[in-house]
């Protein structure tokens, strides 16, 4: 970690407030977590405007108290002490005045006095260091400004060079961050990280006859956006939504490929898949989880390629890479789901105490083992006719259940005489059952989290028509 | 504020107004308080609180933005000034909010959500004793309940807009108190949630025990739930899902910032029927006691409501201060920032359905075969292509103008926007809103409320 004013001014604002914390009486145990963003946002509209520019700098810091105490109601599962935590984001007020910070301390202490939990223990300092890993953009190290213009001036160009499309909107944003973390247990650490975001509507069309391809991609460098790439994909994309006209009714094979592909295992938002989500300690302690350690994931033996599910924190550039997680537990791939069979929980440092499994850290990049068949193999209209999906409204399936319903953005109908977009109706099925029945792209495909099959073959799913 | 903060920052925007045709500052801050209570865990914390200040110059051309945490007044001014040492006045579309007042006229106005009992003054012991007792009523109703899960959240808000011969300040407050109940048996997981929220204080805190029966009772009939058999049906909504619908469709589709992008079909179509006849629709951000509300929005629009839809035709879509500018048309009171870090777009406050005047179980005694949607849990809007995703938790079996106590489970409403609304039979005699959160996209998350009667339509099912 290179020592530089931030480093500095981070690793003095982590001090204080440790000082702070650790003399706060009712204060078991401590972290602090400060961190210094800055980013600048490009936006625009068209070929001509640039609707707003801003920038952005703030600093923040938490600290989350852990109180030791005798449970308020005592249950028959928890004997002895109970741990209550609570975590407070200090204001620059706030750190600045002591008697102030000293009374928001106060009032921490006392609201985790409040809860019961199962006590755990923070993590201490690993004994071999954290992994060094790739997170950081060196092109986002001189001026974010400059480097969103930069980024709009060469996507424009390639919207230029674009057959029949005009750009609608375009958002940039281009941004660093640093972070130190302490706790009670001794661990000092610091990380630095970039994100580079692109919003991006893509026209097709005029008047009455119009249609439009949106996508919302984000990496740790601005290269990794591929913005000729995806302006030549995503306009491709657009001009097909103009002619695409409502699916049939469909019961029968269906291929997800691309950003639709890497949303089955990392959604658009916030909250996690089904395979992620029962794949968590967490989960596990809360009695939610359907998977069993040692056994299948799928309700029936697979029929075709069998999953294996890697939570990855080292993978260089990922989104979801970094040193360590929001605990300090350091980063390592940890294979989930092996030959289709539930091999460990992801668990941060809380939940892998409950279960008594190894602290893994907060779920990572996500990595999907490609399969052996070439995607135009998949695409194979042999046996009949075939849809294939690229795009969804919002992936959202029920996190318990796997259950899911989707409208289509976009896609096609694979028959022998051709190729047809279609858009409208919605995919329907389970997830955990159709992965019983799935073949992987040999070619792979990344979104910066997902890195996986290009495209997957579920042997049958359900179309509602449009 | 600090008086010499207060100070440093008139000077500033009176600075920034001697030099461009529209300079502003916005101070925000944000916070709250969540309790959870599972049973095996419990959890109080701050909801991460926020304080930003954002200025706002329009240069003639684009809209310029500095947002800083920095609070420290000397500092604060130098560099706002650093920043705006960089910005130069030109040309291009002239603003239309009728006028460059200055804030030399400080037209001061305080606002506050109305509320019976300051959430503030209430102990924390006694809001975790609340969410314990909803926790420990709903788990003891049913031994097939593996999670029952209480929430109570309360936010706050105080937002100062400093421009336009304004110096407004509101300060907001809402709660939400929720339930969610998961079952199992026999290999079979199920879930169901209950949310009741609004504007105001404590006295919104409330769960009776004939909700969390319902709450419980539906998680464990859901266990027997299957998925719908595709295709069209007769479909009475609930107010849940009828407001998802209303927000999906005319709420992100006449969000004017998309129409100078060329990003919204409903550019083409203000004037037309775009809903059967009889079909109102509203969004009102001074709506009493909705979660949505505020008293002015983010660039010191005091709030107003819009109607959207008048007898099923596109009257008013809702905008921002840049929509209007580069896409000239009607300022509403609707440009929303997620906070001070990011831009204001046109976005809903309290988006809704008016009601009608059938009896919502009459709508259904005259259904023959159909279903009953409730529970709304997301949607996802489609402004180009008119297409709609709403999802239910679950839809009811409708035989003879009964429900039969047949439960579909994950339903999902798809089709084209249009035929969807202009589907419309019936239209209810309730009006109920509920509390939730909306992204522009998968991003910019701010609170609003949907809602609307009970409505009766054709709709495609899967």
């Amino acid at each position: 970690m290179p020592h530089d004013e931030t480093y500095d001014h981070l690793a003095a604002t982590a001090s204080r407030l440790a000082s702070a914390a650790g003399a706060m009486p009712g204060v078991d145990a401590w972290q602090t977590l400060a961190t210094r963003r800055d980013e600048a946002h490009v936006y625009l509209i068209g070929e001509d405007i640039e609707e707003a520019r801003r920038t952005v700098a703030g600093e923040s810091a938490e600290v989350t108290l852990h109180n030791l105490h005798a449970p308020h109601a005592p249950t028959g599962e928890q004997s002895g002490a109970a741990l209550g935590s609570t975590t407070l984001t200090l204001l620059a007020e706030d750190q600045g005045d002591p008697v102030r910070l000293s009374a928001r301390l106060r009032e921490g202490a006392l609201m985790a006095s409040l809860t019961d939990n199962q006590p755990y223990t923070l993590p201490g300092a690993p004994a071999s260091g954290f992994p060094v890993v790739a997170c950081e953009d060196i092109g986002l190290n001189v001026s974010l400004v400059a480097a969103a213009d930069q980024l709009g001036a060469r996507l424009r160009a390639a919207v230029r060079m674009a057959p029949g499309v005009r750009l609608g909107s375009a958002e940039i944003y281009a941004g660093r961050a640093q972070h130190t973390l302490t706790n009670s247990q001794g661990l000092t650490a610091s990380k630095r990280e970039t994100t580079a975001f692109l919003d991006l509507a893509l026209i097709a069309g005029e008047g009455d006859a119009t249609a439009e391809f949106h996508a919302e991609l984000r990496r740790r460098r601005l290269s990794d956006l591929h913005v000729e790439r995806v302006i030549a994909a995503y306009g491709a994309y657009a001009l097909h939504a103009l002619h695409a006209t409502p699916p049939d009714a469909w019961e029968g094979p269906v291929i997800v490929s691309g950003e639709a592909a890497a949303h089955l295992f990392n959604p658009p938002t916030t909250g996690d898949t089904p395979f992620v989500a029962h794949a968590s300690a967490e989960s596990a302690y809360r009695r939610l989880s359907k998977f069993q350690v040692g056994e299948l994931v799928t309700p029936e033996e697979p029929r075709g390629d069998r999953l294996t599910l890697v939570s990855d924190a080292l993978r260089p550039y990922g989104v979801r890479t970094a040193p360590f997680d929001r605990d300090g537990v350091p980063a390592r791939a940890v294979t989930l789901i092996a030959d289709g069979v539930f091999r460990q929980p992801w668990a941060n440092a809380r939940y892998a105490q409950y279960l008594g499994v190894a602290a893994t850290g907060e779920i990572g990049n996500l990595t999907v083992s490609c399969g052996a068949t070439p995607l135009e193999r998949l695409r194979s209209v042999e046996h009949g006719p075939l849809y294939e999906i690229v795009a969804f409204s919002w992936f959202h399936p029920d996190p318990v259940t796997g259950d899911f319903s989707a409208e289509i953005r976009l896609g096609y109908l694979h028959d022998r005489s051709g190729v047809r977009p279609i858009k409208g109706g919605s995919l329907v099925g389970n997830l955990l059952a159709a992965f019983g029945d799935a073949r992987f792209s040999a070619e792979p495909f990344s979104d910066g989290v997902y890195y996986g099959p290009a495209a997957i073959r579920f042997a049958t799913l359900t179309i509602t028509g449009g | 504020m600090t008086e010499q903060r207060e100070a440093v920052i008139c000077e500033l925007v009176s600075e920034l107004e001697s030099r461009f045709p529209y300079a502003a500052a916005l101070i925000s801050s944000g916070g709250g308080l969540r309790i959870t209570d599972s049973g095996r865990e419990q959890q109080a914390t701050e909801a991460s609180p926020t304080r930003g200040i954002v200025f706002t110059v329009y240069d003639g051309a684009t809209f310029n933005e500095f947002a800083t945490t920095e609070t420290a007044p000397d500092a604060l001014a130098s560099a706002t000034r650093r920043w705006a040492s960089g910005l130069r006045r030109r040309d291009g579309p002239p603003l239309t909010f009728g006028g460059h007042a200055t804030i030399a006229g400080r037209d001061r106005r305080d606002f506050a959500t109305p509320m019976a009992a300051d959430p503030a003054s209430v102990p924390l012991p006694q809001k975790l004793a609340l969410v314990r007792d909803i926790q420990r009523r709903a788990s003891a109703l049913d031994p097939r309940i593996v999670q029952a899960r209480a929430q109570y959240a309360e936010s706050s808000g105080v937002a100062e807009y400093i421009g336009r011969g304004r110096w407004l300040r509101q300060r907001l407050s809402g709660i939400v108190v929720g339930l969610y109940v998961a079952t199992q048996a026999e290999g079979e997981s199920r879930f169901n949630f209950f949310a009741l929220g609004g504007a105001g204080g404590y006295e919104l805190a409330q769960i009776s025990d004939d909700q969390l029966q319902a709450t419980v009772e539906t998680a464990v009939r859901l266990l027997d739930a299957k998925r719908i058999e595709p295709g069209l049906y007769d479909t009475v909504t609930d107010p849940s899902v009828s407001g998802v619908i209303a927000h999906e469709c005319f709420g992100h589709g006449v969000e004017m910032d998309l129409f100078p992008k060329g990003r919204a079909r409903a550019a083409r179509f203000v004037g037309q029927r775009v809903a059967a006849p009889g079909v109102d629709m509203y969004d009102d951000p001074g709506l009493p006691g909705a979660f949505g509300s505020y008293f002015f929005d983010d660039e010191g629009e005091l709030a107003r409501p819009t109607q959207i839809l008048r007898d099923g035709v596109l009257v008013q879509p809702i905008s921002d201060f840049a929509s209007t500018t580069y896409g000239a048309g009607v300022h509403t009171a609707n440009g929303r920032r997620q906070d001070y870090s990011r831009k204001a777009y046109a976005r809903m406050s309290n988006t809704y359905f008016a009601p009608g005047t059938v009896a919502p179980a009459d709508m259904i005694a005259e259904v023959e075969r159909g279903v009953y949607l409730r529970s709304a849990t997301s949607g996802m809007e489609d402004p180009m292509g008119w297409g709609i995703q709403v999802s239910a938790l679950y839809g009811e079996e409708i035989r003879d103008g009964a429900l039969t106590g047949r439960l579909y489970t994950q339903v999902g409403v798809s089709g084209y926007v249009p035929d969807l609304l202009q589907s419309i039979t019936a239209i209810g005699s309730d009006l109920a809103l509920s509390a939730g959160a909306c992204g522009k996209g998968h991003k910019e998350m701010i609170s609003v409320a949907t809602g609307g009667p009970h409505l009766r339509m054709k709709a495609r099912l899967g």
